[in-house]
């Protein structure tokens, strides 16, 4: 699915309230539900690269540019990002530095560890999907 | 064929810049590669762009170490993954720019070391990272790994992502350490070595205490329960070997469990090119002969750091040294006299480093009890869901060497390449047949030493640009 993308001023407020004003209200319309509990949080305080809304599986997500995509899944409470070939049992991240191959998804179109591709805005992540049992 | 490099280093952590920069100091032309988009590896990880770390401590030394790389006249090539390193020395690079390659009469093989994870029930949830993956995610990414999370297993890793968590206002639901507080004070003579370290330790070890976080020592997990996700985490006590014992275990509610037991030396590179290896438990596993100045037994080709034995940060940076001091003194850069003259103090340094390094590397070695403590039906082999079952069934079946263990389970065979389960997997196999764990060897190295995807290794062309010679005359 095809996604249209607003980019945000750097820095944690927004100030151009225009495009943000239409980038929340697609947020709104199309985003995962916010994580409220099981996410991964982001340390406030820190500088951030400017936030971007990047879709993941179709809905639109926030994610702040140069953070790992494997991360900024983790932040939005998308945990569970492929199924073992074998067993068909949930997997996500684990090692977070290039060598479990866990986080392998699609992005950009392209299988990829996730862990090892930055954000950018409008980048098109999808999960694998599930097949079958399990 | 002329060379491209007088050297060539593989990995830009401590270790590898570290070599690089002694090289090209004494006027050898040095190409140094790591699959990161920056270097630093992973001790002095770089922080994501744009993303500017006000933490106390943090990256400085990484700081400082790429600012010397991009300041000699090193040729660093970053986000590109060596993929197959041959004779001569050969290598192949997956990289933006499609696939390249370089050579080099002399190869550095600074590739550090991965995080091991004794399997437990539900290791595999989505929501359990590595201790190390916590540390990538507060330093470089800025983020904690849950809202409320649990931390398990052993060494120094446990102290420092701890505190990391609580010095950022993150909570802890409880520490799982393999650990006693009395394993940790054995420690502390050696560590007085070192003040500064043993500082911050103590300072870690006030923090934690301070933030009353519940610690359980001698405790680990024994499972992890969760539908697509952890949602629980069980941890009950261990014996003094690390093996679980009676007693009462605790059900905790989390959303991220990160866990770790050690590190394992990366030193895929050194068996690919037919290095002589040796067993060495205490330093993480199976790790290259090296003499004090890294060499290996293959002319030309030296191992540092991490990768050839679990020693930490600043040895590794000495030991870069040494082997950029030895491969400029192999090249014939430098005199004997030099040579002696500059390998002095950093040995010296070394040595006196060594009991802390080793107390630290003792307290992350894999216990055997550990692995002997893995319930039957646990999944060992992450990437093709293999049990310790079916490892135990292929030594019953006959299996002699880890090897032929993969093929009777394909244990190993996944995308990791057997790096995330090798160690206890090959520790697992050694106790069912009953023999030394260095008789059942180690995974053959192979290329591709990372997965890497076709296109990756084709690159953007034209049809056009493709030459086709004119077919014969019929």
């Amino acid at each position: 699915m095809p996604c249209v993308c607003f980019i945000a001023s750097p820095g944690d407020r927004p100030s151009v309230t225009g495009v943000v004003d239409r980038q929340a209200a697609i947020l709104a319309a199309r985003s995962y539900p916010a994580a409220t509990t099981g996410a991964a949080v982001r340390i406030t305080g820190e500088q951030r690269g400017a936030r971007v809304v990047i879709c993941v599986d179709g809905r639109l997500i926030e994610a702040h540019e140069g953070e790992m995509v494997a991360a900024a899944l983790m932040a939005a409470g998308i945990y569970r990002l492929r199924q073992s070939p074998n067993a068909g049992t949930a997997r996500g991240a684990f090692c977070l530095m290039g060598v479990c191959q866990e986080c392998v998804i699609q992005v950009a179109g392209e299988l990829r560890q996730s862990c090892m591709v930055s954000v950018v805005a409008g980048l098109e992540v999808e999960t694998l999907p599930t097949t079958g049992e399990a | 064929m002329t060379p491209d490099f007088d050297l060539m280093v593989i990995g830009a952590g401590p270790a590898g810049c570290q070599s690089g920069l002694a090289a090209s100091r004494h006027g050898l032309s040095v190409l140094l590669v790591d699959e990161a988009a920056d270097a630093g590896g992973q001790v002095d990880r770089a922080p994501a762009s744009g993303l500017l770390m006000k933490l106390a401590e943090h990256g400085e030394n990484g700081h400082e170490l790429r600012r010397r790389v991009i300041n000699s006249a090193i040729t660093l090539r970053c986000g590109c993954r060596v993929w197959s390193v041959s004779d001569g020395f050969r290598v192949d690079v997956a990289g933006p720019s499609g696939h390249e390659a370089f050579s080099a009469p002399r190869l550095s093989a600074a590739s550090g070391a991965y995080e091991r994870v004794v399997p437990f029930p539900g290791w595999t949830l989505p929501g359990v990272i590595g201790l190390a993956a916590a540390t990538t995610l507060i330093k470089s990414q800025g983020m904690l790994p849950g809202r409320r999370i649990v931390l398990a297993g052993c060494g120094p890793l446990l102290l420092l992502v701890a505190s990391k968590v609580l010095a950022v206002g993150g909570e802890i639901a409880a520490i799982a350490d393999l650990a006693s507080p009395a394993d940790w004070l054995i420690t502390l003579p050696r560590a007085l070595r070192r003040p500064p370290l043993a500082i911050r330790g103590v300072g870690w070890a006030v923090g934690i205490g301070r933030s009353r976080v519940p610690i359980y020592f001698r405790h680990g997990v024994r499972t992890a329960t969760g539908r697509d996700r952890i949602e629980s985490v069980e941890i009950g006590p261990l014996d003094r070997s690390g093996a679980p014992a009676a007693g009462n275990t605790i059900s905790i509610e989390v959303d991220a469990l990160a866990v770790g037991h050690g590190l394992v030396p990366g030193a895929e590179i050194p068996q690919l090119l037919g290095a002589e290896m040796i067993f060495d438990r205490l330093h993480g596993g199976w790790i290259p002969q090296v003499d004090k100045f890294g060499r290996t037994s293959r002319p030309g080709l030296y191992a540092v750091g991490d990768g050839a034995g679990i020693r930490g940060a600043e040895p590794a940076l000495l030991a870069g040294e040494l082997a950029g001091l030895a491969a400029a003194r192999d090249a014939g850069r430098i005199s004997a006299a030099t040579y002696d003259y500059e390998t002095k103090k950093p040995l010296r340094r070394r040595r006196f480093y060594a009991p802390f390094a080793d107390a630290m590397a003792g307290m992350m070695a894999l216990r055997p009890e550990q692995a002997a403590g893995i319930p039957a039906e646990t999944v060992v082999c992450r990437c093709e869901d293999v049990t310790r079952e079916s490892i135990e069934n292929a030594a019953a079946a006959g299996a002699l060497d880890v090897n032929q263990m993969k093929h009777f389970t394909r244990c190993g065979m996944g995308p990791c390449q057997g790096r995330m389960c090798g160690d206890v997997a090959a520790e697992l196999f050694a106790q069912s047949r009953k023999v030394q764990r260095d008789t059942v060897g180690y995974w053959t190295a192979r290329p591709p030493l990372r997965p890497v995807t076709l296109s990756d290794l084709v690159g953007s062309f034209e049809y056009d640009d493709i030459p086709i010679p004119r077919p014969p005359p019929l």
